[in-house]
């Protein structure tokens, strides 16, 4: 725990990311975005953990987030996005989909393209839920169930799915480059190929008959067809997009809604996820019996697995660790990553040992040392 | 209650007209106040069209005691949830841990208040956050001496060194000025350099005296053996060890004995060529007219009585304190002087009046999170029922519930509110019911969380109420599986079946159902009401036929109509909807579901037509319907004709 | 520390007769003598002009907000007898009914609790209060209550839905058996309770102690206790609590809160019942608590002052 930084904001932290880094160059993340929400004034913020930052003041707790800079934000930040280096996507719960550029070398920040009322019903805005980027191409979803696909150098829409789903689209993934998922407020998961011309999902996967609502998801790094989500009961969800459509495996994780969950993107047998109940969870799937030390005091989880109903799959050496289904015998571990805390720990982002989170307590924590 | 005996506050709004009234509203935590005229009718005169809106408690608003808030929401429900039966003697290390915790939130918020008040340009912003950095300097100081004398409840001997170290650490002036003698070019000659020394010996920081003075002894080597005299006074004077094996009585025999020495110093006039040296033996003597003459490095009577404590009576019992403060503040004001409210409230500590102290606060501080959070604690030590019985621990409650009312005002930090109100056991939990509802839904991300604050709390009606909310909400958005959505959440059976009729409207305009993923997949929920139920039995029956499951398509069909599930307004739908299962070349329907068929229908055109006379159908529609009729009975009579054949081919 | 943290502009032409924030405090309801009703959005301390609703023949005395769950729906009632229902539909705000039923001029109209559905009181000059209740697809149902006070009823205030009698939980999914409750006042100077028994209203309570017309009537929201409280204000200058501890609702005891030196016109309680605010003839606004001991005292004052924007006479200092 001592290696948590908190830092109080006086806003409610609805979303943290990571600008992105080159993995080539060996770098430490250094700059994360956060977006509030429930303000009279929202704001986007970039903060900077870096040890250059020069303040040069001595007794500076180290690693404090530094803020850099920052911009108001028209509605409640519902979701963001780094597109690259310097641009940042948001979702407004004013509708509005966003394209924010951050100045390195002036530290300022200014709006580069702002599509209002994207999201809309016929009379009312309609809050955009999630945004999904792999520039140039933008998709968002949102509460109006429609699916938007944007690209970052054009003013205008380049298609548009309404009415995609009956019901609240919570969040959106790539699935591959022509493919996405989304996941809906009554427990469908449903699969988009863009390469269709038609408005209908290409498959959809639900939780049977429970119909609980599904608010995040998260494709694993590596193999594509392996998805996690989380939803309103506090469930992880493991999802193999090949087979069935029912999950793969279903493991208690929070008491209140999951509202992210990421799996590591270099690192894939380790996944974090955070929810309303106001923790924090690190798990970690690992085939190796030497534990390192730092999971043995982790609690252990219960586990309903279903692997085994599920179809064996053709090449067993592609099953990634999270369908092995090997639960039973403590593969799966899972620690508490916070001290306690009661407020909603709204979002996460984790990349290399980095990993930063932000509350309705109006705090954002940083971990410079998380181990995987 | 609190302030009963208090002129009430008054807020003036500009310009209400003479002879006018002054028109208000809840709005809802805020006042809304107008010009208006209630005696109706009558000439107006003049109109002023402007509403005001007024707000209780601004310091909320503020961006940065926003951290104050937050951090110590955490402190507070850590507080709550040390467990009742630990023996007390544990627990008090926890409570003044706790205490200090608060108290450097607090010392944290008002260094970011004073960098702030400092960096801006503008004047008034800079007084505003100057007026709030003087608020929580007060209060840090009142919460540091409530914790020395209630929190800590220092014996003797430990007593007098917590009240020092209070003292130096609210004048802490001292150390800034000392900083810049020491490093001026010759500190001995700094024009402040007696003062520092003189402020250092007042807090008893006697260490720091003999280093400053050994400057100033080796630039006059003549006077060293007065300097030398004067190190061996400051260097024996005995000080308190509440963690060693002395005793209090020893230590008091031992500091009789070094005060004597004092004395004679005095008495000899060891210091008499130098008088700052014979000004600092007098403090040492404890002599309370040398101690006013230092008035202005006492700055108040507190430290006076402090130096005057520690000078004079360093065993000082907690009971005793009283005595000393009173006469410490009548000797320091003079007469003319009234006692200033901060002043008022730290006597009433002296005074172990609790009650005192917490009213006066909540009257003089205008800011219900100090004496909210301090009462509080007060009460988990169990320092609030022995005083005032008519308050007990209902004082608490009462404060905290003002708080917390004040904190759901607010736009963004009402989710704090709701752990105040869990831990008001009489009205907390009524509160919450009365104010949750008022939180605005922009989104369906915010209207779940506060569902899951009432479910948490079983608050059923609440959830109700914000589901319901939601259904309309997105009903009027013509979000039409939103809205379904909700109101099973909501368990709202009528609402539930108005939506299905829209469904059921927009099949029959269009020919299609719209949101299937929805329909498909509503389970259980289904039953919530009639028409639901029929809306997903009817889309089975189209899926049934879709798949070319036709047997069971038509059970399901004759079932809606004879188990009463379909409303008559539809049956005739569902009859068109039986006449190509009719026409296929095996006959799908038994002879006994023909009959009970036919049976339907005839039901329903009797009814048509005793409704006929008064309906204004055109005669197209009326044709229409005629010949669907004929159509239908045709049908079925042929597949009855088939169905017979059939059954009594089988059978024989 | 209390301060004036917004102005709206509502640029009535006349005088404003009610303002009201909707429930969220989001959107506020001008009502005023030159016979519009207007809407403003209010988010963010901004204001916008949603709606400029003119369908009143007469000064527009009273507005009211039913609950959300509704809908976006607005009550008026106007000298011109009327009351009209509005309600906004596809972005724009449109009469969803309109009632002349009464005589004189409607004084004072009040949604019942949610739990009752779409209920309406309104309390008119001619002596009537009506109750319009909807009934679904564009119907309302009428119970007038003739003579309900003689000369005139000037305020209506429904009580918080709670089950008579009994405070225990209810067994959790049932729903509860709700009395419709309600409280006048009136020219008679007296203050009645009426209850709904078997789709009637009968006169349950009739409340006597001020010596002139009651001017406004407030029932306070329900904080679990078995105690019903009411305040009464009247010409006389008093201001009454009425409080009634016993199950059947029967026995009903008076307060007096404040004696005031001129009429006092408006009392209304805030959301959790805990501060009353009193409005009268001395141009001031008092908020009044009550303590631990039952006393209530005066906690704070909003008065007219001598503010910067200037219209009359702004020379007289108001009296403490």
């Amino acid at each position: 725990m001592e290696c948590i930084n908190a830092k109080y904001v006086s806003q409610k932290i609805s979303k943290t990311r990571w600008r992105p880094i080159s993995y080539s160059s060996l770098q430490q993340p250094e700059i994360f975005a956060t977006g509030s929400w429930d303000n009279e004034d929202n704001k986007i913020s970039i903060w900077s953990v870096g040890t250059n930052g020069g303040s040069g003041l001595e007794d500076e707790l180290e690693g404090d987030p530094q803020l850099l800079c920052e911009h108001k934000h028209d509605g409640d930040v519902l979701d963001l996005q780094f597109l690259d280096q310097d641009r940042i996507v948001t979702a407004s719960s004013s509708g509005a989909v966003t394209i924010f550029r951050h100045h390195q070398n002036t530290q300022a920040m200014s709006i580069s393209q702002h599509w209002a009322r994207a999201h809309r019903y016929p009379c009312n805005n309609a809050p955009c839920t999630g945004v999904v980027c792999s520039s140039p191409e933008i998709v968002t979803v949102g509460e109006d169930g429609g699916i938007i696909v944007f690209r970052a150098d054009h003013e205008g829409v380049i298609r548009v799915i309404e009415n995609a789903d009956s019901s609240t689209i919570h969040a959106v993934t790539y699935l591959r480059t022509t493919e996405i998922l989304t996941v809906n407020s009554i427990g469908q998961l449903k699969l988009w190929d863009f390469r269709q011309q038609s408005n209908s999902p290409s498959q959809i996967l639900s939780l049977s008959g429970d119909r609980v609502p599904l608010h995040c998801v998260d494709r694993h790094p590596n193999q594509q067809h392996i998805v996690a989500t989380g939803g309103q009961d506090g469930m992880l969800c493991v999802w193999d997009v090949r087979q069935g459509n029912a999950p793969f495996s279903l493991m208690e994780a929070h008491s209140a809604e999951m509202w992210e969950v990421h799996f590591h993107p270099t690192n894939p047998d380790h996944l974090f996820t955070c929810s309303e109940d106001g923790s924090l969870l690190h798990w970690e799937t690992s085939s190796h019996s030497d534990m390192p030390s730092f999971l043995q005091g982790g609690r252990n989880s219960s586990i309903i697995s279903r692997s085994a109903m599920a179809p064996a799959g053709g090449n067993q050496s592609l099953i990634s660790a999270w369908l092995s289904g090997d639960s039973s015998k403590g593969h799966l571990e899972t620690t508490h990553m916070l001290p306690s805390q009661t407020l909603s720990v709204n979002s996460l982002d984790v990349l290399g040992q980095y990993l930063v989170c932000g509350t309705d307590g109006e705090a954002i924590f940083v971990n410079r040392q998380v181990p995987v | 209650m609190e302030e009963v005996d208090v002129e009430p506050a008054v807020t003036n709004i500009p310009a209400v007209g003479d002879k006018k009234h002054m028109g208000f509203a809840w709005g809802p935590g805020d006042i809304l106040v107008y010009e208006t005229l209630y005696q109706p009718p009558g000439p107006s005169g003049s109109v002023f069209p402007f509403i005001h809106e007024v707000r209780k408690d601004e310091d909320i608003y503020s961006p940065i005691l926003r951290k104050l808030f937050n951090e110590s929401h955490h402190i507070f429900v850590g507080l709550q949830t040390i467990k009742e039966d630990l023996p007390s003697k544990s627990k008090k290390p926890q409570f003044v841990s706790i205490s200090k915790n608060y108290r450097s939130v607090i010392r944290a918020c008002m260094e970011e208040l004073q960098q702030v008040a400092i960096s801006t340009n503008d004047a008034q912003v800079a007084t505003q956050y100057g007026n709030q950095v003087s608020i929580l300097l007060a209060i840090e100081l009142i919460w540091n001496l409530c914790e020395v004398l209630f929190i800590d409840a220092a014996p003797a001997g430990s007593l007098l060194l917590h009240l020092l170290d209070w003292v130096r650490l609210h004048k802490a002036d001292v150390y800034e000025k000392a900083r810049e003698v020491l490093h001026s070019e010759n500190p001995a000659e700094h024009p402040d350099y007696w003062d520092v020394v003189v402020s250092y010996v007042l807090q008893g920081k006697l260490e720091e005296v003999r280093q400053m003075l050994v400057k100033q002894a080796t630039q006059q080597p003549a006077a060293r053996g007065m300097y030398n005299l004067m190190d061996t006074l400051l260097s024996k004077m005995p000080y308190y060890n509440p963690g060693g094996t002395q005793t209090l009585t020893e230590f008091d025999v031992k500091w009789r004995h070094w005060h004597d020495e004092v004395d004679r110093c005095v008495q000899d006039n060891s210091f008499a060529s130098n008088q700052h040296l014979e000004l600092i033996c007098k403090i040492l003597l404890g002599s309370e007219d040398t101690l006013l003459q230092c008035k202005d490095l006492l700055s108040n009577w507190y430290h006076f009585l402090v130096t005057r404590l520690l000078f004079g009576h360093p065993t000082v019992k907690p009971t005793e304190l009283h005595y000393f403060a009173q006469s410490s503040i009548n000797m320091f004001l003079d007469s003319r002087t009234a006692p200033e409210p901060l002043d008022s409230i730290l006597l009433a500590a002296f005074e172990f009046d609790i009650h005192q102290v917490i009213k006066d606060c909540s009257i003089a501080l205008n800011n219900w999170w100090f004496v909210a959070h301090l009462t509080d604690l007060l009460d988990h030590c169990k320092l609030l029922q022995s005083h005032n019985l008519h308050f007990g621990s209902n004082l608490r409650e009462f404060l905290l519930l003002e708080y917390a009312s004040g904190l759901f005002t607010h736009h963004s930090l009402w989710q704090l509110a709701v752990d105040y109100f869990d831990h008001c056991p009489e009205f907390g939990r009524v509160y919450l019911e009365l104010q949750i509802e008022r939180v605005p839904l922009e989104t369906e991300r915010k209207a779940l969380k506060v569902l899951r604050i009432c479910e948490q709390r079983q608050m059923s009606e609440q959830v109700r109420s914000v589901c319901k909310i939601m259904a309309m909400r997105a009903l009027r958005n013509n979000r039409l599986g939103s809205a379904l959505s909700w109101s099973i959440r909501a368990k709202d059976a009528a609402f539930a079946t108005l939506i299905s009729e829209k469904f059921l409207q927009d099949y029959c305009a269009r020919g299609t159902f719209s949101d299937l993923d929805l329909i498909d997949n509503l389970g259980p929920s289904m039953l919530l009401s009639d028409r639901l139920t029929f809306l997903g039995k009817y889309r089975e029956f189209h899926k049934l036929y879709g798949e070319k499951r036709f047997t069971e398509a038509a059970k399901l069909l004759l079932s809606l109509m004879t188990a009463k599930i379909a409303p008559r307004s539809f049956w005739m739908t569902l009859l068109t909807d039986a006449l190509p299962l009719l026409e296929q070349k095996e006959a799908i329907f038994s002879a006994e579901q023909t009959y009970e068929l036919m049976f339907c229908l005839g039901e329903l055109t009797s009814s048509l037509n005793t409704a006929a006379p008064g309906t204004d159908r055109s005669m197209q529609e009326e044709d229409l319907e005629v010949t669907k009729v004929e159509l239908l009975r045709l049908a079925l009579a042929r597949n009855l004709a088939m169905a017979i054949v059939k059954e009594g081919t089988v059978d024989t | 520390m209390v301060s004036v943290i917004n102005t709206v502009d509502t640029s009535h032409e006349d005088m404003i007769h009610d303002a009201q924030m909707d429930y969220y405090g989001t959107r506020l309801a001008t009502c005023s003598s030159d016979r519009t009703v207007k809407i403003f959005d209010v988010r963010n301390g901004g204001q916008i002009l949603v709606a400029d609703l003119r369908g009143h023949e007469g000064p527009v005395w009273q507005v009211a907000w039913a609950h959300p769950m509704f809908g976006n729906i607005l009550a008026s009632c106007s000298y011109d007898r009327k009351v009209i229902i509005w309600k906004e539909e596809n972005g724009s705000w449109d009469k969803m009914y309109e009632y002349t039923g009464h005589e004189s001029s409607v004084n004072s109209v009040c949604w019942g609790p949610y739990d009752f559905g779409l209920i309406l009181a309104c309390g008119s000059s001619d002596g009537a209060i009506s109750l319009l209740t909807f009934t679904g697809d564009q119907q309302w149902d009428i119970k007038k209550i003739s003579n309900a006070h003689t000369i005139g009823c000037n305020a209506v205030s429904w009580a918080p839905a709670v089950v008579p009698g009994s405070l225990i939980d209810q067994p959790s999914g049932q729903k509860p058996n709700y009395v419709k409750r309600f409280v006048s006042g009136g020219c008679d100077n007296l203050v009645k309770l009426w209850k709904e028994e078997d789709g009637q209203w009968k006169e349950d309570q009739k409340l006597e102690a001020h010596s002139d017309w009651v001017r406004d009537v407030g029932w306070a929201p329900s904080i679990g206790l078995p105690t019903s409280t009411i305040a009464s204000c009247s010409q006389d200058g008093r201001v009454f609590i009425w409080t009634c501890d016993d199950p059947a609702g029967n026995t009903w005891t008076a307060k007096l809160l404040h004696k005031f030196n001129d009429v006092v016109w408006h009392v209304s309680w805030s959301i959790t019942g805990n501060i009353l605010a009193v409005s009268g003839g001395d141009n001031k606004v008092t908020l009044w608590k009550e303590s631990m001991d039952g006393q209530w005292a005066c906690i704070s004052d909003v008065s007219k002052g001598q503010g910067a924007v200037s219209t009359i006479t702004d020379t007289q200092q108001n009296e403490q």
